[in-house]
């Protein structure tokens, strides 16, 4: 299946369109997949008290704060209602990871990770933030991330 | 966490009678030595009776089953770095074990031999650390190489 991007300035907002000569259970099922990935999101508060809906796709990290449960984009952090368990529970294994206690990350948001000498484990994120994650959980990611031996 | 302390408490309590009864059966009907004892005799002189001595040991294991899982607690901090995570947890337990082993075997009556147990935890620390960083490293390897290859 070919796959390209098409820009152009007469668009005002993105739009994926799935093209066929047919519609077929094929599209029905792309379109249903595509749109439930993109428009999957989580209800955030931002710092004004307003309400944003967050596409998961776009969340870099959950993490819990002061009591609160904080969700992270590129453009800035929002409470969000439910708590760090319920997140767990309810965001897709294979796509969200759990790297401590207080934090889940988006896998497909993870740059690298960076170990010191003295066994500290940073998690870098595309958009720079750097986070921690524990030995144990290192063995776990690599598991999520299907890596074997 | 309590919980699970107290499990540990239960549990490494309950091990250390059972190796307490285990011993005096080995000793005593297989090996036919008359009032064998898996305390020493220093450490009975302390109580009136071998039961309370025996209580009060089993409970010392208890303790050190809780230390060594309350002090799990450290490696939630993943900031600290394992390296550090280890150092405090040798610190902690060993502030619960050390006395406990040193009055219950009566060890700090021989130098040479509390050296020695202290030496083999701790160098059994070390090991276990560095084996750890080794395998954690390698993880580290491969999960960049992995999402070096997806970016």
């Amino acid at each position: 299946m070919r796959v390209r991007a098409r820009i152009d300035k007469g668009y005002e907002a993105m739009e994926i369109q799935v093209c066929n000569s047919e519609m077929n259970q094929q599209v029905k099922q792309l379109v249903e997949d595509i749109s439930a990935f993109v428009n999957e999101g989580i209800t955030g508060t931002d710092e004004r008290g307003e309400k944003v809906l967050l596409p998961l796709h776009e969340i870099l990290r959950f993490y819990a704060e002061n009591q609160r449960v904080i969700a992270q984009d590129g453009r800035g952090c929002y409470v969000i209602r439910e708590k760090l368990y319920e997140l767990e529970e309810k965001l897709e294994e294979g796509r969200f990871f759990r790297i401590s206690k207080s934090e889940i990350v988006n896998l497909k948001k993870i740059r690298r990770l960076d170990m010191s000498i003295t066994g500290t484990i940073k998690v870098i994120l595309s958009d720079g933030t750097e986070t921690y994650t524990s030995r144990r959980n290192v063995t776990k990611l690599k598991n999520c991330l299907g890596i074997k031996g | 966490m309590l919980k699970r302390v107290c499990f540990s408490f239960a549990i490494s309590g309950m091990c250390g009678l059972i190796v307490y009864m285990l011993m005096e059966f080995v000793g005593e009907v297989l090996l036919g030595a008359e009032n064998f004892s898996g305390l020493t005799p220093e450490y009975m002189t302390y109580f009136p009776s071998e039961t309370l001595a025996l209580g009060t040991a089993v409970l010392f294991h208890g303790l050190i089953g809780a230390a060594f899982c309350a002090a799990t607690v450290v490696y939630e901090k993943a900031e600290l770095g394992f390296v550090l995570q280890n150092v405090i947890y040798f610190i902690v337990t060993g502030a619960v074990w050390i006395p406990v082993v040193s009055f219950v075997w009566q060890l700090y009556r021989y130098p040479a031999a509390f050296f020695s147990t202290l030496g083999g935890f701790v160098m059994t620390y070390i090991i276990m650390s560095v084996v750890g960083y080794n395998i954690t490293k390698k993880e580290v390897a491969q999960i960049n190489a992995l999402l070096a290859e997806e970016n």
